[in-house]
């Protein structure tokens, strides 16, 4: 691409984009308290129970993860309703939904757009890519190829999208909901440690119970659950609440607590890699929004306690290398028990 | 470094001070004091160490090592500047030595000796170094009283005399100032996580509340009940613990003086005593309670110290028991055994003197003992034991707490003595008969009073006075009549003394050939009982046959047809029975005793309900509606912690909402409600932005009191009231 070419196309274009969504840092409509981040979650959550049966706490756990300007990632056996969560979630919040089908074929550009020639108007045109959506569902994120997995991964962190030197800003409230296939499997690329801790939160589906399979049978079995989920609350108001979710108040002691309770992740004996200090953060954040859904304007101890499991255990490694995920999550829990609650003031 | 004390700054200074009042009680034991200028000198620097020491967060095991080795090296040191000879090696160890057997040879309060003062600062030091472990190390302040107290028990133990009570005042107000700083501590941990706000001062004045109105009404209860215990017998306690000593005492047979000085070419004044006793008084050095073959021997005894004695064995206290006085001055007369009325209450003779409970013998520790009583002037108490004849011809024979060494009859004694007291008492009925029936027989015209005879009171000597030349002097007359007592069932033994002399207006003189020996025999209810066989001497109203009743008349020793005939004769009224008297004196003794129980009970009762009335007066100052909004809530939810440890119950783990949980969980409907609504409550305080107290702290706290006593069975409950375990736990 010429320079000149790129130069007029800079020109004749604003230096960020929004599509679909609102822009970026835009005025915020009005404002939210922590009871509205707890009623309308408590919508929000009764509206995707509907779909998915039976999985309350990964339904809440991605909720969080959504308050929080965070990322999930759902590592878990197919057709556990990895993708059904994520598209259940857009659908109730109506914001808009994609799903980016990782292959090994999957080039960077299919994920951020790209600029095509219009013949007609005789400039450049941006087409964007499926990032641009405020729920991103990347399936089976380890079976592309490194290079294409970075470019989710940067879209992730920054929000923004790069494309022939414009930058183009997503779509707000953003989340991707990437989803990985935990069997090894030929011609796959596990994410690495660094990228994984890119992830709020990583949580594992799980089998459904029995009773919520015959559930799910009796009111699934003929039509596609999703057409009948009507959304209970739009983008906009889940960005009020997202700034309501910043002003939950963090008492000294529970961020003493909670830097304790990453320092005991990195002194046991059982991790080789502790957590990060961007995990504090992320557990912070996390913390604050399931603080609010709670209908609290401060963090309790228990907060900070409940989601260290989701946050960490997939960003520490054991040092006996396991495929099984519950043994870390074990590690975290003895972490937890480790660490004593802030008794005192 | 700040100023400002640390927890265990605060702590090692109070340690620094209790351990110091604690070793002002060891005063007591030695005349010299110089061991408190080391001790304190080494508590000090001890506690100086552990201060620096722990501001450097040093590890506790590592700080005792270092305060051990200094230690060591101290008393060596101290062993140094006494000197000795060799090296200074044995030296030290010499001086440790040296002074234990100084302790066993020597009553307290002990004399000066450089391995004594070596002794008592080490005991000092091994105290500091017990307690500043319990404060620090082990965190457990409650528990240092244990090793102070130690010190303080070493005098009150080991001691006869009464203690006087501001040693243990001493003790009280050291361990009082070690749990004031630990209570201030504990405040003071206590806001550290969030801010130092005005808790602190708060919980410091609630410290200062509990000292005063606890802890200073229990000093000045300490105080009353010192100045009242010293007038009580110790023994009504049940406590009292003879210090022993284990007979380094080689004792002279007091008989030997006895032959020499009634061979005496010239009669000396030996000793002269005033007595508000009408017949002057038996002055009794010794009583030898063991028979055998070489005759009446004196047994090794456990000494004790003190100048009060215990009450005469077997001896029951009865109307009309008199307290006699008697001052004594000893002039040229050398013995280790003090001369004493029988049976004697306390004594104050200067020098070292031990006492052995069962014969009430008074002997000389002190290295001279030899020469003790030369030029010694004392004062005597004894009680003036008169037994009257009706009663006594009625009594049995007891049994002594001795009588394994009084009681038997020896084997191999010989028949025909067995025969003779046999048929002597064959018409008697009851053993005080029998006695009297013996008296009367040596008495009689058969035996001859003489200071030449064949020497001894073996069987030999015995037999050969008994059965061949029937003269004696009363060694022989004492030792016949004690062995054959024993013949016939009698605890019996065998007294050396004095006969009580001659009086001179006031002043009873008493020559070296006044020098006696008379039998003892023991009788259920009166204990030992003097006997007088030796016909040259009055025998006492109540040992003669056929008497009237003793309050009837005033037998005399004249009405005896065989006493007569001897150069010192007794005045005639000196048997005459005191007149019944009903004054206070009689009544004494039963009154000390039921106010010592009564004042014991209610330094029981008062110690016992300290912990509840401490626990009580906790809860009102945190239930006060007043103060910081925070203190106030974190003080309900300490106050329902303690009230849940009180129960015996452990404090869930985990944050406030989780122990809410809990808590309601095992409680009932409001109970429960309560229990959450103040969870609630506290974490706000703690992790919000902001709080109000919305409810009543009391009410609330008060339900979930209830709900949590509901749980419990009564007993658990009084339990809890009385002795409530959040003041002995330590929250973790």
């Amino acid at each position: 691409m010429s320079s000149t070419y790129g130069q007029g196309y800079l020109d004749a274009n604003p230096t960020e984009t929004t599509f679909g969504g609102r822009r970026g840092m835009g005025p915020i409509p009005r404002t939210a308290t922590v009871e509205d981040v707890a009623r309308v979650t408590a919508q929000v959550r009764a509206a995707i129970e509907q779909v998915i049966e039976g999985k309350r706490s990964a339904i809440e756990i991605a909720l969080v993860v959504l308050l929080a300007e965070g990322h999930l990632l759902l590592e878990d056996k197919p057709g556990v309703g990895k993708t059904m969560l994520a598209r259940a979630i857009g659908r109730s919040i109506s914001a808009s939904v994609r799903r980016l089908q990782f292959t090994p074929d999957l080039m960077p550009s299919d994920i951020t757009g790209v600029s095509v020639y219009n013949q007609e108007r005789r400039e450049f045109e941006f087409k964007p890519g499926g990032i641009f959506a405020n729920i991103v569902v990347g399936d089976e994120i380890n079976r592309a190829s490194p290079k294409t997995q970075s470019a989710l991964l940067e879209a992730m962190a920054e929000r923004q999208v790069s494309v022939d030197g414009t930058t183009y800003g997503l779509e707000l409230p953003f989340m991707v909901v990437a989803t990985q296939n935990p069997i090894e499997m030929e011609g796959t690329y596990p994410l690495p440690e660094a990228q994984r801790d890119r992830f709020m939160c990583r949580i594992e589906m799980g089998y459904p119970a029995r009773s919520a399979e015959l559930d799910m049978l009796e009111h699934h079995g003929a039509r596609n659950p999703l057409d009948s989920l009507q959304p209970v609350t739009d983008a906009d108001t889940i960005m009020t609440l997202i700034e309501a979710v910043k002003e939950v108040y963090v008492a000294p002691p529970i961020r003493e607590y909670l830097v304790d309770l990453i320092t005991s992740t990195r002194e046991n004996k059982q991790l080789r890699l502790g957590a990060s200090p961007r995990a504090s953060l992320q557990l912070l954040r996390a913390s604050r929004a399931y603080a609010a859904m709670q209908g609290r304007d401060y963090v309790n101890p228990d907060d900070v306690a409940f989601l260290a499991g989701p946050v960490l255990a997939h960003r520490v490694l054991p040092v006996m290398t396991s495929t099984n995920p519950n043994d870390v999550t074990e590690i975290i829990d003895s972490c937890v028990r480790s660490v004593p609650v802030p008794d005192r003031k | 470094m700040s100023l400002r004390l640390r927890t265990s700054d605060r702590l090692s200074l109070a340690v620094i001070i209790a351990v110091l009042l604690a070793s002002v009680t060891l005063l007591p034991l030695t005349t010299d004091r110089s061991y408190l200028v080391f001790s304190s000198i080494l508590v000090v620097a001890l506690g100086v160490i552990s201060l620096i020491l722990r501001r450097f967060r040093l590890d506790s095991g590592l700080v005792l090592l270092i305060q051990a080795v200094f230690t060591a090296v101290f008393l060596f040191l101290v062993s140094g500047t006494f000197g000795g000879d060799g090296n200074i090696f044995s030296n030290f160890l010499g001086h440790y030595t040296e002074a234990t057997d100084f302790l066993r040879s020597q009553a307290a309060p002990l004399p000066p000796n450089p391995g004594v003062t070596l002794l008592l600062v080490t005991a000092v030091a091994v105290v500091m170094l017990l307690t500043d472990v319990m404060v620090q190390a082990i965190e457990r302040p409650v528990w240092a009283i244990a090793p102070l107290v130690t010190l303080f028990l070493v005098p009150a133990l080991g001691l006869r005399d009464d203690i006087n009570f501001w040693y243990f005042a001493a003790v009280a107000v050291g361990y009082l100032v070690i749990l004031m700083a630990e209570g201030i501590s504990l405040t003071d941990l206590w806001p550290r996580r969030i801010r130092r706000s005005s808790s602190e001062r708060r919980g410091g004045a609630m410290i200062r509340i509990l000292a005063t109105t606890v802890g200073i009404p229990a000093l000045i209860f300490t105080f009353v009940l010192g100045m009242i215990t010293p007038t009580l017998n110790s023994d009504g306690w049940g406590l009292s613990k003879p210090k022993g000593n284990d007979g380094p005492l080689q004792l002279t047979d007091p008989t030997l003086d006895l032959r020499r000085n009634l061979n005496q070419p010239e009669n000396r004044l030996v000793l002269s005593y005033t007595t508000d006793q009408p017949s002057g008084a038996y002055l009794r050095m010794a009583s030898l309670p063991v028979i055998n073959q070489n005759g009446w021997q004196l047994t090794g005894m456990q000494l004790n110290s003190g100048n009060n004695l215990p009450p005469a064995a077997g001896y029951q206290a009865r109307p009309g028991d008199v307290t006699r006085k008697t001052q004594v001055e000893i002039k040229d007369f050398r013995s280790e055994y003090l001369p004493l009325p029988y049976a004697p209450t306390s004594f104050n003779a200067p020098g070292q003197w031990a006492w052995d409970r069962e014969s009430l013998m008074v002997l000389s520790t002190a290295s001279n003992r030899q020469d003790a009583t030369r030029n010694l002037s004392y004062s005597v108490d004894s009680v003036d034991i008169r037994p009257d004849g009706a009663g006594l011809s009625q009594a049995a024979a007891g049994h002594p707490p001795d009588a394994q060494l009084t009681a038997p009859m020896p084997a191999d004694i010989p028949n025909d003595i067995v025969d003779l007291a046999v048929k002597i008492t064959a018409d008697q009925q009851t053993p005080a008969l029998k006695a009297a029936a013996i008296q009367e027989y040596l008495r009689s015209n058969t035996f001859t009073y003489s200071t030449e005879p064949l020497p001894g009171s073996g069987y030999q000597a015995l037999q050969n006075f008994l059965f061949t030349d029937k003269k004696g002097y009363c060694e022989q007359f004492a030792a016949s009549m004690a062995l054959m007592a024993r013949v016939v069932g009698i605890p019996s033994r065998v007294a050396v003394g004095f006969l009580p002399g001659e009086a001179s207006g006031k002043t009873w003189n008493v020559s070296i050939r006044d020098m006696h020996a008379w039998p003892e025999l023991y009788f259920e209810g009166y204990g030992w009982v003097r006997f007088e066989p030796t016909p040259a001497f009055a025998a006492p109203a109540w040992s003669v046959r056929g008497e009237a009743p003793p309050q009837s008349g005033a037998p005399t020793p004249s009405s005896n047809p065989s006493a007569q005939g001897e150069p010192t004769p007794q005045a005639p009224a000196s048997e005459t029975p005191a007149p019944p008297p009903a004054g206070p004196e009689v009544s004494n003794a039963p009154w000390a005793r039921i106010l010592a129980t009564a004042a014991g009970l209610a330094i029981i009762l008062g110690l016992l309900v300290t912990p509840m009335f401490v626990r009580m007066a906790r809860r009102n100052s945190r239930l006060e509606a007043v103060g910081d909004p925070d203190d106030r809530v974190e003080n309900a939810w300490r106050e329902v912690r303690d009230s849940v440890v009180d129960l015996g119950e452990n404090w869930p783990v985990g944050s406030p909402r989780v122990v809410g949980a809990h808590l309601a969980h095992d409680l009932n409907g409001t109970a429960a409600k309560a229990a959450t609504t103040l969870s609630l409550m506290v974490e706000r305080e703690r992790f919000a932005r902001s709080h109000t107290i919305s409810a009543d702290l009391a009410a609330i706290v008060g339900e979930i009191r209830h709900g949590l006593a509901a749980n419990q069975d009564r007993s658990q409950r009084i339990l809890a009231t009385v002795m409530p375990r959040s003041l002995f736990v330590r929250e973790s």
